[in-house]
């Protein structure tokens, strides 16, 4: 059965995968893993990292999924899961080894002369290089909240659900969170050009 | 009516909460009205809108074809979650270990029954005090298979029959606590 990326499960297909139904389970993880990957690829990096972590949430889901409240709506409980098995494996990573690959020194890709607007386009490039290598240096706390903020578009009342913590505390977070990002962008010497 | 006034630590926070909720109609005249005139307000705003921005345009990487079957396969080699059926793995580890003690038990009292203490006395020595064991009552048939066996086993068996029952129970034991 096939699922589309954000639309969860039915019911009835996570109450079969907690029973230990194999199928259901993959479909459970093909309905998931775009959003759990989004979140993992925020949280730690491109390529491997980002995967393997993201497979580990999965991995982990099928050990707690009879833990599961059928009553209560599935969404929630399982960004919980995820946001936990991601928060708890970068507690224990060597210092930035699972940081966001380039980190500000990635090399700068020459501007494509058939652009239509090369300096434009090379300019964005470097920015969001530049924007991935600051998140990479935020607060694990800060980087949750603004990976789920962006990676699904959750509202603050979800992202609080999501962590466990206060709306305050997550818009706090928000806010500081993104102020540090405009401040590095501000300092960098590619930031900081448009008004 | 003109919009109400803000401090710049308003301003900043109303542009930023902006991007995560609609702001309300004089929350946003007031926001407004300082932004006009408030240079540095302005910068830190557009700022905040172009971090913003850029955030929203970040896209992660699709997963890989073969992420599920991947999953499937690390599932395969790690444990599952337990059912009702399945013993929790403290009871299956006391089963076993009980097991294996009553096994070695049976070996052990097998050799003090079949294998002729005396012999093994002379053996080794003053290790087994042959008056002070009295033989517990068996049944008649235990009896005779003792005694066809005692015909053709040697002396030195009843030792090495006693030492290997010892070795067998602290070998036991020893691997039970390291469970």
């Amino acid at each position: 059965m096939p699922v589309m990326e954000g639309i969860g499960p039915e019911p009835e297909v996570v109450a079969r995968a907690a029973a230990g139904d194999g199928p259901a389970f993959r479909t459970l993880v093909d309905a998931w893993k775009g959003r759990v990957l989004s979140f993992c690829w925020r949280m730690a990096g491109e390529g491997a990292a980002a995967e393997d972590l993201s497979q580990e949430v999965f991995l982990h889901l099928y050990q707690v999924l009879r833990r599961y409240d059928p009553a209560r709506p599935f969404a929630p409980w399982m960004r919980r899961v995820m946001t936990n098995v991601v928060l708890n494996r970068l507690r224990g990573r060597p210092e930035r080894a699972l940081r966001l690959e380039g980190d500000g020194e990635e090399p700068r890709l020459p501007a494509d002369p058939r652009s239509p607007d090369p300096a434009d386009s090379a300019e964005k490039a470097e920015e969001a290089a530049l924007l991935r290598a600051r998140i990479a240096d935020l607060p694990d706390g800060w980087r949750a909240v603004v990976a789920l903020r962006y990676s699904e578009g959750l509202s603050v009342e979800e992202i609080a659900a999501a962590l466990d913590l206060p709306e305050n505390t997550v818009k706090t977070r928000l806010f500081r969170a993104r102020g540090a990002l405009r401040t590095a962008m501000e300092k960098s010497p590619q930031g900081g050009r448009r008004p | 009516m003109s919009p109400r006034s803000l401090s710049c630590a308003e301003a900043l926070g109303l542009a930023d909460e902006r991007h995560d909720r609609d702001l309300a109609p004089d929350e946003a005249a007031a926001l407004s009205a300082h932004l006009t005139s408030c240079a540095s307000c302005r910068t830190a705003a557009a700022g905040s809108d172009r971090v913003h921005g850029g955030l929203l345009a970040m896209d992660a990487p699709a997963p890989s074809s073969f992420f599920t079957d991947e999953v499937v396969a690390r599932l395969d080699r790690a444990p599952g979650p337990r059912t009702a059926a399945e013993p929790a793995p403290v009871s299956g580890r006391l089963l076993r270990g009980a097991t294996a003690l009553a096994g070695t038990g049976v070996v052990a009292a097998l050799a003090v029954l079949v294998l002729p203490l005396d012999a093994a006395a002379e053996t080794v020595g003053t290790l087994v005090p042959s008056a002070a064991v009295p033989l517990p009552a068996v049944p008649p048939v235990v009896t005779s298979l003792v005694e066809s066996a005692s015909a053709w086993l040697p002396p030195w068996a009843a030792a090495v029959g006693a030492a290997a029952a010892v070795a067998g129970i602290l070998l036991q034991a020893a691997l039970f606590r390291r469970r």
